[in-house]
C-alpha cells in the first residue's frame, strides 16, 4: 500500500459518475489547500523564527551599543587612547615576530624571506602583512577572516551557502573515554604528497598533529616532488610519530600510497590527501566506532574548504548503501580501512589513478559487510581549481576511470549489466543490470469498482511494456459495480491475465499476499490500479535490480499526471513519520548529490509500484495484514531491511500515479488522521529502531526535510 | 433468658474469659469456637475484639496526628472536641457523635481542620489489626452458615469499617456501627435491639462477643442476648521509633541510621500505594531511585511490588526528548536556566551537547572567559538559537533512546507506571510525561519520598497523578518545608554511585545510558553514594529480618511517616545534620555546577 494513498477504485465502491467526480475535485482542491495551509505554516515558522533571532540579535546589539558609547564617552577611554594604540601596534610586532620565527624554526632560516617573497608575488603587500598576522597565506585560514576581525557574534564561520562548521571542544572527559576503549587500536594516516604548496601541506600537518586521539602514525610520501618549498617542509618534521618517505621516481597517487602503506603499522589506514585537513575530533570519532561496532571500513560526512578559506558544500552522506557506491563515489572522506584487509586487497591500483578510492571501496565492499558510517564532518577537502572537489569534470579522465572501475566491479561480481550516461547531467553513469534468465513477473494490482483507472493501468502495461514475460493477477476486492464486473469478466479471458475475488473489508496487505500467493512468477510486483507506464523497460530495469542478492524492494518513481511533478521518488523516514522525498520537485531535477536521478538504496519505497523476488518476500513473511490501509509498504521494505536486503529506488523507471485522489480523501476527516496516528504508531513498535530514524538519510539534515535541506 | 453453652461446664449467658494470649491462644479459640458452634447467630464488637489498635490508647493516635501536623497541643484540643461534639449532639437529642461531628467542633483552620480529620481516619485505619483468635471465630461461624455482623460505637462511619474489613481480607458481613445507627450499646443497648430485629432469631440464642463489661455484656444481657466477654492482653509496638540520638558522620553510618529508615518507609509505603493504583510497573528513576532498586532486588518478596525497573534518565534526558524542530523556542528559558556562573560551553556540556572550540565560542563572544549572567541572556539565546540543530540532534537521539527503552521494557499502550523519585516539584514526571506522550498511551502515577509544598508543585498536581509519602496531605507545611530545605542531605540518601544519567542512546545492544561525566573525576561523590547505599541496603535487611521474625525492634509496615521520623527529628535541631566527609562532597546538584566554582554539600544544606 502506498505511503498514505490507496488505490482510488477500492475506496470510491461505485460508478466514476459526476458525483464521484465532483468528490474527487474536492477532494484534490482540500488536498491543495492542505498543501498550502503547511506551506504558509512552514513559511509563518520561518518567519517567527527569524523574528525572534532578529529580536535577540538587536536586544544584544543595543545593549552592547549602549556599553560601548558609555566606554567610548568615558574620560578614561579617551586618555588611554595612545595607550591602546601602542599596545595593539605591540601585539602585532609580537606575532609577526613569532610567525617569523615559527617559519624560519620549521623550514630554516632562509624560509622566513622565500615564505615572504612568494606571498608578495601572489598576494602583495597586504598579503605579506595578512601573513605576518595571521601566520598562514591569504585563503588558508580556517575561518573567515571577516569573522576574525568582527567581533560581532552571530556570523561565525558561514560559508557562502550559509553552511558552518563548528572545530568541536574535546569533551570534558576525552582521556577517560579513549582509556574506556575496550580494544587498542592505531591509526596509520598516508599523505602522498607531490609539490604540495608549504603552507597547505601544512595546514594539513597540523591538522594531525592537533587530533585528539593520541596513537597514530603519519606517513607522508613525497612522490619525487620537485617544489624545494616542500622538501623544506617535509624535512621540517620533527614529531617522531611523522614518517617521511622519499620516493625517487613519480608512481602517482596510488603507487605513493601504497608506498606509504607498505611502511604503516596502524591498526587501520586513514587516507589522507595532501590538501586537505582531519577536524581534529576525526580519530577519535573513528576510534569510538571501531570500539563499538568493529568495522573493517569507515567513512565519515566532509565538507569543502573554498579558496576563500571558508568551510562549504558540506556532505551529510547515507548509511553503507551498496547500490549508491555503484552510482557514484559517495563515502569519499573520510576513509578509514583495517589495514590487514587493504594488504588482501594488494592496496590501491594505479591503473585507476584519479578514482584509486573508488575503487578500493567497490573492492573491500566485495570482502566484507562491516561498513560503517561516522555521521559527522571529519575531513575538509580542500576546492582548487583542477580538482575534484571543484568539479568532477575538471578531470576529464576521471569519468572514463569511473566507468571502467565499475564495468571492472561487475566483471568481478559475475553480473550482466552496463553504464549508462545520466541524461540529465554530463559525467555521470548508472548502472543497468540486465535481466538474469527470463524470469515470470507477476503485476499484482489490486481494485474495486474502478475499471477506468484499472484499464488505463492495464493497457499502458500491454501496450507499453517491452518485457513480454509477465502475468498480471487483478485483486478484486468484491467489485460491485457492474461495468467493472463486466470489465473484470472481460480481461479475465486475456492471455497473462488472473483474476482473483477476495470480497472482504479492505486489507491492502491481505489483497497483496493473496495475489501472491495466486501468482506464479519468481519475481512480484505489487502495483496500484491508478498507475500508467511511461518508461517502456521498467520491468527489466526494476528486474535487473531485484534479482540482485543484496537487494530486497525496488521502487520506481511516480510522477503526477502530466509527468512534471514527481509523486515518488523514494520514501524518507524523517522525524514527523514516513514521507516522500521530492515530493512535487522535477523529476529531472538532480536534487540532494543526485539523489533525485542516480540509484541510491533508500530504506523504503511507495507501495504503488514495488517490486520483489518472491524468495525474499516469503522469507520476510510477506506484507503483514495487522496494517490493512497504511504503512504496510513501509513495513515490509523495514523487515526486508532488517532481512539484510538493500532496498532501491530505479530513478531510470518512470510510472504516472493518479495519486493525489487518494491522497486527499485520506487526508479528509479525523477518523482518518486518527488512524494514520495509530498505524504510524504500529509500525514503530514493530519496528522500534526506525522511530525517527533513516539510516539512509542523515541526522545532520533538516529533521523533517524532504528535500534533504540543510538543518539551519 | 439463659442460653446453655454446648459441652460447656460453666454455661451461662455470660462467658467472662481472660486467657493470656500467648500462652492461651488455643484454649481462647477453642471457647470461642464452642461459643459460636452452640448460638444461632453471632455479632462481633469491633475495636478490642475483631480488631485491635498497635498502640497503646487511643488518644495515642492524636499525638501522632500533632507530631505530623505541628500542634503540640492536639491531644487535648482533640479530647475537647470531642467533648464539645458530644455536647452538641446531646443538645440536638441524638444518640452518637461522628468525626465529622468532632472536627468541626475543632477551632482550627479549616483546610487544615479537613488535612487532620483526613490524617485520623487513614492513621486510624493504619494502627488497627485483626485478632487472629477473634477471625477465627468469625469464619468458623461463616463456615457454620450462621448469620454474623459487626457492632461497634464508635464515631468513625460505615466507609472506615468497610476499609478496615478490605484492607485486611476480612469477609463483608452486616454492619451496626452507632454513629451510623444513631443507637449505641453503652448507653441503653439500643444497638442490640436493632441487630436482633435484622437477625430475627431468638435473642437468646443470639450471642454477642465484645471486650466491654458494661457495653459489651452487661447491656447485650439486659436486652436478653448471650454474650461472651473477650480479652486479649494488651501487647502493643514501639509505634514511636527511637529517635536518633548521635548524629551520624560517616557515609555508611549516615546510610545505616538515616537513609535505610527513609528507603523502608518508602517502601512501606509504596506498596500500598502500588495495590490501590493497580500499578502494573514500577520504574525507579536514576538516579534518585538506586537503593530503592537495590533493596528490592536483594530482598525479593520482602514488599508486594508488581514488575520494577531500575529507570536511566533524568529531567535532563526526558525534558530535551520533548525537544523538537516546533518548539525548540519555547524550551530557550529551560536551557538556559540556571546558568549564571556557567561558562557558556557549560550551557551545552550539562545537556550532552558537543559544544564549539573555545575559539568558535569566543567569535560569539561568548568565549572560556566569559561566565554567564542575565547581561549575557540575550547572547546566549541568540547563539542557542544558532545552534539549536545541534541541540536537536541529541534531543532526538535521546527521544530515540527513550522510544527504544521503553520497548525494551515492554511498556505499552495502557500499561499503568509508576514513576519513583525522591522528590520535589514533579518537574521530572512532567518532563517524562511530555516526552512520552506522542510515544506510548501509558498511565503515569508519581511516588515521591516528599513533594514541596510550591505553587509549582500545586500547578503539576493538578494536570499530573503525584503523590508523596511527606506531602501536605500528610504532615504539617513546616515538616515539608524542614525536609525541602534539606533536600540535598536527602538526596545523598537517595543518590546512586554514579553519574547523572543525561542521554538515552539506542543501540543493537540496546539502549546505553549516558553519563554526565563533567564532576568527580575523582570519584569521591560516588564513593560517597556507594558508603551511603551500602549502610541503607545493610539497614534494610535487617529490618527484613526482623520482620521476617516478628521481632519487637522492627518497624510497622502501615505506619511508613513513623519509621522515617527520626529524619524529621533530626532536621528539626540547630546546627548542620551532617559533617565531615559528607559535608565536604562537591558540585552533587550538576545542572547548576560549573568548573569556575565548586559547590560544597555543606553549604547547600539548609
Amino acid at each position: 500500500m502506498a505511503l498514505t494513498g490507496m488505490p482510488t477504485s477500492l475506496k470510491a465502491g461505485g460508478l466514476a459518475s459526476p458525483l464521484d467526480k465532483r468528490d474527487e475535485r474536492i477532494a484534490e482542491l482540500i488536498r491543495q489547500l492542505e498543501d498550502r495551509d503547511l506551506n504558509i505554516g512552514r513559511l509563518n515558522q520561518l518567519v517567527d523564527e527569524r523574528a525572534y533571532q532578529l529580536q535577540a540579535i538587536e536586544a544584544d546589539k543595543t545593549a552592547l551599543g549602549l556599553e560601548l558609547a558609555r566606554i567610548y564617552q568615558s574620560r578614561s577611554w579617551r586618555l588611554t587612547t595612545p595607550l591602546r594604540w601602542c599596545s595593539r601596534r605591540a601585539r602585532q610586532v609580537k606575532v609577526a615576530l613569532r610567525t617569523l620565527t615559527r617559519t624560519a624554526r620549521n623550514h630554516g632560516l632562509l624560509a622566513p624571506v622565500v615564505d615572504l617573497l612568494r606571498i608578495r608575488r601572489d598576494h602583495g603587500v597586504p598579503g605579506i602583512k595578512f601573513w605576518l598576522l595571521h601566520g598562514v597565506a591569504p585563503g588558508m585560514l580556517s575561518v573567515p577572516v571577516s569573522v576574525l576581525q568582527n567581533d560581532a557574534p552571530p556570523v561565525c564561520g558561514l560559508g557562502p551557502d550559509g553552511y558552518a562548521y563548528r572545530m568541536p571542544r574535546p569533551p570534558v572527559d576525552l582521556m577517560a573515554s579513549i582509556s574506556a576503549l575496550s580494544r587498542s587500536i592505531t591509526f596509520s594516516i598516508v599523505v602522498p604528497v607531490y609539490n604540495t604548496p608549504p603552507t597547505i601541506l601544512e595546514a594539513a600537518l597540523r591538522s594531525v598533529l592537533g587530533q585528539w586521539y593520541p596513537h597514530w602514525q603519519m606517513v607522508l610520501v613525497d612522490d619525487a616532488g620537485t617544489d624545494p618549498a616542500t622538501s623544506a617542509v617535509l624535512d621540517g618534521v620533527r614529531d617522531p610519530r611523522v614518517t617521511v618517505l622519499r620516493l625517487t621516481e613519480n608512481r602517482g597517487i596510488a603507487g605513493a600510497t601504497n608506498a606509504g602503506l607498505a611502511v604503516a603499522t596502524g591498526d587501520f589506514i586513514v587516507f589522507l590527501d595532501h590538501d586537505d585537513e582531519l577536524t581534529p575530533d576525526c580519530l577519535y570519532e573513528l576510534a569510538q566506532c571501531i570500539d563499538r561496532d568493529d568495522p573493517d571500513f569507515v567513512y565519515s560526512d566532509e565538507d569543502k574548504i573554498t579558496e576563500d578559506g571558508c568551510f562549504a558544500q558540506p556532505f551529510f552522506k547515507p548509511d553503507w548503501s551498496p547500490d549508491t557506491m555503484m552510482s557514484t563515489m559517495y563515502t569519499c572522506h573520510v576513509s578509514c580501512v583495517r589495514r590487514s584487509l587493504l594488504q588482501e586487497l594488494g592496496g590501491l591500483r594505479s591503473e585507476y589513478d584519479g578514482c584509486q578510492d573508488w575503487d578500493m571501496v567497490l573492492r573491500i565492499a566485495e570482502k566484507t559487510t562491516r561498513i560503517r558510517h561516522v555521521p559527522k564532518v571529519l575531513y575538509h577537502w580542500r576546492i582548487i581549481p583542477q580538482s575534484i572537489a571543484a568539479d568532477l569534470n575538471a578531470k576529464p579522465y576521471a569519468i572514463a576511470m569511473s566507468e571502467r572501475l565499475r564495468l571492472d566491479a561487475l566483471n568481478r561480481r559475475g553480473l550482466d549489466g552496463t553504464l549508462e550516461p545520466l541524461p540529465q547531467v554530463p559525467g555521470y553513469y548508472r548502472v543497468r543490470y540486465n535481466v538474469r534468465g527470463a524470469p515470470t513477473v507477476s503485476i499484482i494490482i489490486p481494485t474495486r469498482d474502478n475499471w477506468r483507472v484499472l484499464s488505463a493501468c492495464i493497457d499502458s502495461i500491454r501496450a507499453k511494456s517491452s518485457y513480454d514475460k509477465y502475468e498480471i493477477v487483478v485483486l478484486d476486492n468484491g467489485t460491485q459495480d457492474p461495468p467493472s464486473l463486466a470489465y473484470l469478466n472481460r480481461i479475465r479471458g486475456w492471455s497473462q491475465v488472473k483474476v482473483v475475488r477476495h470480497d472482504a473489508p479492505f486489507n491492502y496487505s491481505e489483497l497483496n499476499n493473496l495475489g501472491a500467493e495466486a501468482a506464479t512468477g519468481d519475481v512480484l510486483l505489487f502495483l496500484n490500479d491508478d498507475t500508467e507506464v511511461v518508461t517502456a523497460d521498467w520491468v527489466e530495469r526494476m528486474t535487473g535490480y531485484a534479482q540482485l542478492d543484496h537487494v530486497g524492494a525496488v521502487g520506481a518513481k511516480l510522477l503526477y499526471p502530466g509527468g512534471r511533478e514527481t509523486q515518488h521518488a523514494g520514501v524518507l523516514n524523517l522525524e514527523n513519520g514516513p514521507g516522500h522525498a521530492f515530493w512535487r520537485q522535477d523529476p529531472d531535477a538532480p536534487g540532494y548529490f543526485l539523489r533525485n536521478l542516480l540509484e541510491y538504496n533508500w530504506l523504503a519505497v511507495t507501495g504503488a509500484c514495488l517490486m520483489v523476488e518472491r524468495r525474499k518476500f516469503q522469507a520476510i513473511g510477506g506484507f503483514d495484514v495487522s496494517l490493512p490501509i497504511a504503512y504496510n509498504d513501509i513495513d515490509i521494505c523495514m523487515r526486508l531491511h532488517e532481512a539484510g536486503y538493500f532496498n532501491v529506488m530505479c530513478q531510470a523507471v518512470r510510472l504516472i500515479h493518479h495519486e493525489s485522489v487518494s491522497r486527499g480523501v485520506d487526508h479528509m476527516n479525523e477518523e482518518k488522521r486518527e488512524r494514520l496516528v495509530r498505524d504510524r504508531r504500529r509500525l514503530y513498535d514493530l519496528h522500534p529502531n526506525f522511530y525517527q530514524h533513516d539510516p539512509f538519510h542523515n541526522p545532520n539534515l533538516h529533521p523533517n526535510g524532504i528535500y534533504f535541506e540543510a538543518a539551519r | 433468658m439463659t442460653v446453655v453453652m454446648q459441652g460447656g461446664a460453666a454455661a451461662a449467658t455470660t462467658m467472662a474469659t481472660t486467657v493470656d494470649m500467648r500462652g492461651g491462644d488455643e484454649g481462647m479459640a477453642a471457647a470461642l469456637h464452642h461459643a459460636v458452634a452452640t448460638a444461632d447467630a453471632v455479632s462481633f464488637d469491633f475495636f478490642d475484639t475483631l480488631f485491635y489498635r498497635i498502640v497503646d490508647s487511643p488518644d495515642d493516635v492524636f499525638d501522632i496526628i500533632g507530631r505530623r501536623f505541628d500542634l503540640p497541643d492536639f491531644r487535648a484540643q482533640r479530647k475537647a472536641a470531642q467533648a464539645e461534639a458530644f455536647a452538641r449532639m446531646h443538645k440536638a437529642g441524638r444518640n452518637e457523635i461522628s468525626l465529622t461531628g468532632i472536627y468541626e467542633c475543632l477551632p482550627l483552620d479549616q483546610a487544615l481542620v479537613r488535612s487532620l480529620q483526613a490524617a485520623e481516619y487513614a492513621l486510624e485505619l493504619d494502627v488497627i489489626r485483626p485478632d487472629p483468635t477473634v477471625l477465627g471465630a468469625l469464619h468458623h461461624a461463616l463456615n457454620l452458615g450462621k448469620p454474623v455482623v459487626i457492632t461497634s460505637d464508635m464515631y468513625l462511619t460505615e466507609p472506615f469499617f468497610k476499609d478496615a474489613l478490605e484492607r485486611y481480607g476480612v469477609p463483608s458481613v452486616p454492619l451496626f456501627i452507632s454513629s451510623a445507627c444513631d443507637a449505641t450499646k453503652r448507653d441503653f443497648g439500643d444497638l442490640f435491639d436493632l441487630v436482633a430485629d435484622y437477625l430475627q432469631v431468638p435473642r437468646a440464642r443470639l450471642l454477642h462477643i465484645g471486650d466491654n463489661p458494661h457495653g459489651d455484656i452487661a447491656q447485650a444481657n439486659a436486652k436478653g442476648l448471650a454474650t461472651f466477654l473477650y480479652r486479649r492482653e494488651t501487647v502493643t509496638s514501639p509505634v514511636a521509633p527511637k529517635p536518633c540520638d548521635e548524629v551520624p558522620v560517616d557515609p555508611r553510618e549516615l546510610g545505616y541510621n538515616l537513609g535505610g529508615r527513609c528507603a523502608v518507609a518508602f517502601l512501606d509505603w509504596m506498596e500500598r500505594q502500588v495495590r490501590e493504583d493497580g500499578i502494573d510497573h514500577v520504574l525507579f528513576l536514576a538516579r534518585d531511585g538506586y537503593v530503592m532498586d537495590r533493596i528490592v532486588r536483594e530482598n525479593l518478596g520482602a514488599w508486594d511490588l508488581p514488575r520494577c525497573s531500575y529507570f536511566g534518565g533524568s529531567r535532563t534526558a526526558f525534558t530535551l526528548a520533548a525537544i523538537n524542530d516546533q518548539n525548540f523556542p519555547t524550551y530557550l528559558p529551560y536551557l538556559l536556566s540556571g546558568s549564571d556562573g556557567l561558562s557558556p560551553y557549560e550551557v551545552l556540556e550539562r545537556i550532552g551537547v558537543p559544544a564549539p572550540a573555545a575559539e568558535v565560542m569566543k567569535q560569539y563572544g561568548l568565549g572560556d572567559d566569559v561566565m554567564l549572567s542575565p547581561a549575557l541572556h540575550a547572547r546566549m539565546h541568540a547563539f542557542l538559537h544558532e545552534y539549536r540543530f545541534e541541540i536537536m540532534a541529541v534531543c532526538r537521539r535521546n527521544r530515540r533512546g527513550l522510544f527504544n527503552y521503553l520497548k525494551e521494557l515492554k511498556l505499552q499502550r495502557g500499561t499503568r507506571v509508576a514513576l519513583v523519585d525522591v522528590g520535589w516539584h514533579g518537574t521530572t514526571q512532567e518532563a517524562f510525561e511530555t516526552a512520552v506522550r506522542p510515544m506510548v498511551d501509558v498511565s503515569v502515577q508519581g511516588y515521591y519520598f516528599c513533594l514541596a509544598d510550591s505553587p509549582d508543585t500545586a500547578r503539576r498536581r493538578r494536570r499530573h497523578a503525584m503523590r508523596g509519602l511527606f506531602s501536605t496531605d500528610s504532615v504539617a507545611d513546616s515538616v515539608v518545608r524542614r525536609l525541602y530545605d534539606n533536600r540535598v542531605l536527602i538526596e545523598l540518601f537517595f543518590t546512586a554511585p554514579h553519574n547523572s544519567i543525561i542521554g538515552l542512546e539506542p543501540g543493537s545492544a540496546g539502549v546505553r545510558w549516558l553519563e554526565d561525566g563533567r564532576f568527580d573525576p575523582k570519584g569521591e561523590l560516588s564513593a560517597a553514594a556507594a558508603a551511603v547505599a551500602e549502610g541503607m541496603q545493610a539497614y534494610a535487611r535487617d529490618q527484613v529480618a526482623a520482620r521476617a521474625s516478628g521481632s519487637a525492634a522492627t518497624t510497622d509496615k502501615t505506619l511508613p511517616l513513623e519509621t522515617a521520623w527520626p529524619l524529621v527529628d533530626l532536621l528539626g535541631r540547630p546546627g548542620k545534620p551532617v559533617a565531615g566527609a559528607v559535608a565536604a562532597l562537591k558540585n552533587f546538584d550538576s545542572w547548576g555546577a560549573t568548573r569556575n566554582k565548586d559547590m560544597l554539600l555543606k553549604d547547600a544544606l539548609g
